[in-house]
């Protein structure tokens, strides 16, 4: 994934969440595995945050084993509150790079996920059967050193 | 499509926006669909409310398109049915201030902020100027940031 945002410039964000405490931060992905999906066939998968660690969700990837069938809607929801990153499903493509292409990353500002949070990942087959589809969350786990 | 700006710089427009209040920052988009038919000469009109209890911060647009053409021809207007405000001139060029699909690290960002309050109407319009309907399934994306304001 292509840094998006400079790490001078998070770390100045993480100070207005965390104060000075330190952190330890390490990059991390959580890759959500939708296999093969039919035509217009809709498939939800969770995507669960570390219980010791918060989640700093800097963008999202995907790829399917063909370029040309990259063609399925997204909608990211954190099932505890319910809150949907989205207002309704989108394109993947507005947001991921595809097959073999560096990321587009469409995150405008970092999102936190605090730990141990279950998010649902809803992935809406376009007009063609996927094969092989991934959808990748993107980040960093930001950990409290005592 | 890489953002046009930093995203600190939202924080800074942020704190200027609402100088002395608690604000609560994250990261959100809304969602212009025009259907699954082609989009021709007539014109096709998306509406959408935004959230009630938080204002919107737009940074940038996305114009994906679901049966492969591409969108970036399309005239776009946008429309606050509120305020009756338009946010373009005129109908402009989907590709002049978003992004095509799949097309990374094009830096078609708004220069500013554009600040769209809660509970607002917005209604996004499109037509192919060349009247040769092509493409379908069509999003029209506004990537940015809700602002919850505390008292």
């Amino acid at each position: 994934m292509l840094m998006q945002f400079p790490y001078s410039s998070l770390r100045a964000w993480l100070r207005t969440i965390y104060g000075d405490a330190p952190l330890m931060l390490e990059p991390w992905y959580i890759p959500v595995n939708f296999g093969d999906v039919v035509a217009s066939a809709r498939v939800s998968k969770p995507a669960q945050i570390l219980a010791n660690a918060d989640f700093i969700l800097c963008g999202v990837t995907a790829r399917c084993e063909s370029a040309s069938n990259l063609k399925f809607k997204l909608q990211i929801s954190d099932t505890g509150s319910g809150a949907q990153f989205f207002s309704a499903p989108i394109w993947v493509e507005a947001i991921a790079g595809g097959l073999n292409s560096r990321a587009s990353q469409q995150w405008v500002y970092p999102r936190f996920v605090g730990g141990n949070s279950a998010l649902m990942l809803d992935f809406t087959a376009g007009a063609v059967d996927t094969e092989g589809s991934y959808v990748t969350l993107n980040g960093f786990n930001v950990r409290g050193l005592n | 499509m890489r953002q046009s700006f930093d995203f600190l710089e939202i924080d800074r427009y942020i704190a200027e926006m609402y100088a002395g209040k608690r604000v609560s920052v994250e990261q959100y988009a809304y969602v212009f669909d025009f259907g699954s038919s082609e989009i021709g000469a007539t014109v096709v009109a998306s509406t959408i409310k935004t959230n009630s209890n938080v204002d919107f911060l737009w940074i940038s647009s996305a114009t994906p398109a679901g049966n492969g053409s591409s969108a970036g021809n399309l005239l776009v207007q946008i429309q606050d049915q509120g305020s009756g405000q338009y946010f373009f001139a005129d109908y402009t060029p989907a590709s002049d201030f978003a992004s095509e699909q799949n097309t990374a690290f094009t830096d078609n960002g708004n220069a500013v902020p554009r600040k769209i309050g809660g509970a607002s109407t917005l209604t996004a319009s499109a037509y192919d100027p060349s009247g040769i309907a092509g493409v379908a399934n069509v999003q029209l994306i506004l990537f940015g940031v809700h602002v919850y304001v505390y008292d």
